[in-house]
């Protein structure tokens, strides 16, 4: 209430000196006709109507009745400009009658177009506007707007004059009504004042996004990823774009569930581990050959393998034993084998041993030349140091010459 | 003595408050014989600017009166009343002077008061 009481005054107070600015400028209006013009002889009745109506205003301003000062200053002026009007003929008039001493009124200093007896500013070119700036220079107005500089609270932007010059901006986004596509709502100047908007919801502005409607990554404007085969796992990330598949194997199928993706698999509808490229093991089946069995540690042979007489070249009917062996080392590319020679103890032990090495290395190479990787097979000689049998016999001795197989890794 | 005093009181006041409003009256009444006997001189050709003022500060007067401002409207009366007089001393000069019917020189044509 208080606040209210005290914007009433504030209100009255502006009026009331309003008013007498107002009451200022006719009562210098007045006496310039009345003193310049000869108004009480020229316009009497005008300037009678003048005079009278600004004493009432002044004594009901004086009473606070601020209204009623209006009206009788309405009057007033019109009164005060048409005493003006006609007390200029009546001065000119006088001027060139010849019983009349008048001073020359029809002077015009600054050469404006205006007398200097109408001229509030004689010495300065200047405009025909009401008193007391008649003649004088236009009031600068810097932005055009009509609203002059001094009473332009926003003198170099261009607004209308009921708000003080400056551009009306209802929203106070800083960008004027006139230019605001949105007037009402804040906004920003890229949007001509429009706010800010997402109608996805996916982080990217609807002015910045090419699929306004559907949420997508910054990344690709706004716009999601394309997924032709629609498993959630966009193209750009799928392996297997044409095909539907999971997350976890970057959008591949995995058929068999053996968790290597169809497309790493060799087996796809057979489960298999890793090891095996997703195809299942080989059985653990040993194939039967007529004079080889694959044993856990050896591969068995069911001959000897036959020499000529101390010497180690191996005799032709070892031949198939050995190609049967070839074939095993082929057929499980993961064994490495050692090759051993053994002797009996007939002769000296250097000898045998010597023997039983070249033995082994002549078995070794017979493999190696029928397609045995020689980095998998080893040949060492043991002469008569590992017998299997009592050398005493010559069936023991028979038995202790040999070859052996050892599976060293599989 | 006690409704005596009472009475006395009361019409004391009332003489009172009655005082301004009958004042007034007769003052306006003045002014109102000033300015017809300045428009009977004539004043409206030869004091135009004073009979103006006569006129308008009475019909002011009368305003005020009707406003219940009775001291405004004297004043305001008074003035009437003395500008009224000096229109018809202007007239009374000015035919002297120049003779009846001779207008002051430059003085439009007057008009009747509005």
């Amino acid at each position: 209430m208080k606040r209210l009481c005290a914007l009433v005054a504030m209100a009255g107070c502006a009026a009331s000196g309003v008013l007498h600015e107002r009451i200022g400028i006719l009562q210098e209006h007045i006496k310039f006709v009345r003193e310049k013009q000869r108004g009480e002889e020229c316009a009497p009745r005008p300037l009678a109507i003048a005079e009278a109506n600004v004493q009432f205003a002044v004594a009901e301003v004086d009473e606070g009745y601020g209204g009623r000062a209006r009206e009788h200053l309405d009057v007033a002026e019109v009164a005060a400009a048409k005493a003006l009007e006609e007390s200029r003929h009546c001065a000119e008039t006088a001027l060139l009658a010849p019983k009349v001493k008048v001073v020359p009124i029809a002077k015009d200093t600054d050469g404006d177009g205006i007398s200097d007896v109408e001229d509030d500013c004689p010495l300065v070119p200047g405009i025909r506007q009401p008193h007391p700036k008649n003649g004088c220079a236009p009031p600068k107005d810097s932005d055009g707007d009509g609203v002059p500089d001094e009473i332009d609270r926003c003198p170099n932007v261009a607004g209308p004059a009921s708000n003080q010059g400056c551009p009306i901006d209802r929203d106070g986004d800083g960008i004027p009504d006139d230019q605001d596509l949105c007037p009402d709502e804040p906004g920003i100047p890229e949007l001509k004042g429009c706010p800010i908007k997402d109608t996805d919801g996916d982080g990217v502005p609807d002015h910045l996004d090419k699929c306004p409607t559907v949420p997508g990554p910054a990344e690709n404007n706004g716009c999601p990823w394309p997924d032709r085969d629609k498993d959630g796992v966009p193209d750009k990330d799928d392996r297997c774009p044409d095909v539907p598949g999971q997350k976890q194997f970057a959008g591949c199928p995995d058929t068999d569930g053996d968790g290597i993706p169809d497309i790493d698999d060799k087996c796809p509808n057979e489960p298999g581990p890793p090891e095996f490229h997703g195809c299942p093991p080989p059985a653990p089946e040993v194939k039967k050959h007529s004079l080889v069995v694959v044993t856990k540690k050896r591969i068995e042979i069911l001959q000897q393998v036959h020499f000529a007489t101390n010497r180690w070249q191996i005799l032709p009917d070892s031949f198939e034993l050995l190609d049967q062996v070839a074939q095993v080392l082929t057929e499980m590319p993961a064994l490495h084998v050692e090759v051993q020679g053994h002797t009996d103890n007939a002769g000296s032990k250097a000898f045998n041993t010597t023997l039983s090495q070249q033995r082994a290395e002549s078995v070794r190479r017979y493999l190696i030349d029928h397609s045995v990787d020689g980095k998998r097979l080893l040949a060492k000689g043991f002469g008569p140091n590992v017998p299997l049998a009592s050398n005493t016999s010559e069936r023991g001795r028979a038995q202790n010459r040999r070859v052996e197989f050892h599976i060293l890794e599989r | 003595m006690r409704p005596f005093a009472a009475l006395l009181l009361l019409s004391l006041s009332l003489v009172a408050s009655a005082c301004g409003p009958v004042q007034s009256s007769a003052v306006i009444s003045d002014a109102e014989a000033a300015v017809e006997k300045a428009r009977t001189a004539e004043a409206p050709k030869y004091a135009l600017y004073n009979f103006t003022l006569a006129e308008l500060l009475l019909h002011k007067a009368r305003e005020e009166a009707g406003y219940a401002d009775f001291e405004t409207a004297v004043k305001l009366a008074e003035k009437a009343i003395e500008n009224a007089e000096l229109a018809s001393q202007k007239t009374a000069r000015a035919i002297h002077e120049r003779g009846p019917g001779t207008p002051p020189a430059g003085s439009p044509t007057p008009v009747e008061p509005q």
